[in-house]
């Protein structure tokens, strides 16, 4: 069939062929419950990739079995000069183990009585590289709804947005599509963190007066109903003040890489948690680093519940 | 009404491999690799639909396909659906001028493919998204347009064999024809 000579029957024939993608993209703009006949679509997606998950993981153990077999010999006479070292190093890092010990069985406390988190595992990831989501091994049959927050302990990741029965498929912060409330911890400026890339967010509309400096920390306002207040979402790289605009522009990045990313946390009911320090003022009372100097340790977790 | 329980044996087939292709690529080859660019492997799917099938057929084909995509991903479907008709087109139109049979003009058309569906995805989401791509990602695209053709010749023998497994002929029959 040539195309390029159009008659009646063509053209008759282009306006449908035409017309059903101009349609979906109208109809994209209202947002609606996945309809029946997108499920086993969507569950044989969700199978194939929980398939190739499990079977690659499989073929990376052996193959790095047989590859350690090879290296086996040349490793042993490295280790041994390494082991004498490694000894002298253990008395110092015992103590170190023992006090992170104390301060995580801390911070999983508080965790535990905070926040309901749910452990999940990146199975797959888009398949364009101009969208960065990721399905995750937890679904609808593990209490996985949309709209739930997706965190590690470096802080946000991404949101729910499609859950089947034993998957979900997760947007990371660094998509385009994704907006997250955020605050500027230091100068208390909000904006809204949205994607750019596969490895950097923007804040927008924040005022062009507010303090926002190279090296701030974005954290989440909890305002969107989808993230727990406080929680790190990314770090200021470039502050730009434009002449004529009234917002600034700020590059941010985020503090947990989303292409390196494979575990993670589900948040349940995260709009009840509140992550952030109260804000004690100085002269009043004394700082939690204060009263206990085992806390101000590097090793301490900076995330800390209220 | 043989000929139709073929049609839909081939096209159910043709699912299930564009299911294993893409499972491959969204899964195993980013557990592996990590962040490096996966081939673009769903897309040689297409290409052989609009070189090989009448053209009813390989939209019909193709638009079925774009629905099991839409699940491996967040692209908007209508522009998924949109890219795969302008794509469908412009192969069209080159296959008119220049072509001839084999898998070496496959390897070929697979990395132009890519780089035009690129350009074209680009353009329409400049066009049509709400939210239109922020940065172009140049090495990504690049990479993607060498890295496909690699998986060209095997996906050609696959689709091929299932046509004939499922007596679909080809519009064009495709045969060893040396350059």
């Amino acid at each position: 069939m040539n195309f390029v000579s159009l008659d009646l029957r063509k053209i008759l024939l282009l306006i449908p062929i035409i017309s059903l993608p101009l349609i979906s993209i109208n109809m994209q703009q209202m947002p609606r419950p996945s309809d029946w006949y997108g499920e086993p679509f969507a569950l044989l997606a969700s199978r194939t990739q929980s398939l190739y998950s499990w079977f690659s993981n499989e073929v990376r153990g052996t193959t790095s079995l047989y590859i350690n077999l090879i290296d086996i010999k040349r490793d042993n006479f490295t280790l041994r000069g390494e082991n004498a070292e490694l000894r002298a190093q253990l008395a110092t890092m015992t103590e170190l183990k023992l006090e992170n010990e104390r301060l995580n069985q801390l911070f999983a406390f508080k965790q535990k009585t905070k926040m309901d988190l749910l452990a999940a595992k990146v199975i797959g990831r888009d398949l364009s590289a101009d969208h960065a989501t990721i399905m995750v091994d937890r679904g609808s049959n593990d209490g996985v709804k949309p709209m739930q927050a997706v965190m590690t302990i470096e802080g946000a990741v991404g949101y729910v947005f499609r859950v089947e029965p034993n998957t979900s498929r997760v947007m990371l912060i660094t998509d385009r599509y994704s907006v997250v409330d955020g605050l500027v911890q230091r100068s208390r400026a909000r904006g809204l963190v949205e994607g750019k890339s596969t490895d950097a967010c923007l804040l927008k509309y924040v005022n062009k007066s507010a303090d926002v400096v190279t090296g701030d920390l974005i954290v989440t306002s909890g305002l969107d109903g989808i993230f727990p207040k406080g929680l790190p979402i990314a770090t200021v790289e470039i502050v730009n003040k434009k002449p004529y605009t009234v917002t600034l522009d700020v590059e941010l990045k985020p503090v947990v890489n989303p292409n390196k990313v494979e575990e993670l946390f589900i948040v349940r009911g995260a709009n009840q948690v509140d992550l952030e320090e109260p804000k004690i003022p100085e002269t009043a009372a004394p700082s939690p680093a204060e009263k206990n100097p085992e806390m101000s340790s590097s090793s301490a977790p900076k995330v800390e519940h209220q | 009404m043989r000929k139709i329980s073929y049609f839909l044996l081939h096209a159910i087939g043709l699912i299930f491999l564009l299911v294993v292709a893409t499972g491959f690529q969204t899964s195993f080859w980013t557990l592996f690799f990590g962040a490096l660019p996966g081939p673009m492997i769903w897309l040689l799917f297409f290409l052989y639909l609009a070189l090989y099938r009448r053209p009813i057929e390989a939209i019909g084909l193709s638009y079925l396909c774009a629905v099991q995509l839409y699940f491996f991903g967040w692209i908007p479907f209508g522009l998924l659906v949109l890219n795969i008709v302008i794509l469908y087109g412009i192969i069209h139109l080159v296959k008119e001028r220049i072509f001839w049979p084999g898998p070496r003009y496959f390897v070929i058309a697979s990395c132009l493919a890519t780089l035009i569906y690129q350009i074209i995805y680009i353009f329409n989401s400049w066009l049509f998204e709400l939210i239109p791509i922020r940065e172009i990602m140049l090495f990504e695209r690049i990479f993607q347009a060498i890295i496909t053709p690699l998986f060209a010749i095997p996906v050609f023998y696959v689709l091929k064999g299932w046509e004939r497994i499922t007596h679909q002929t080809p519009l064009i029959e495709s045969g060893e024809v040396e350059l």
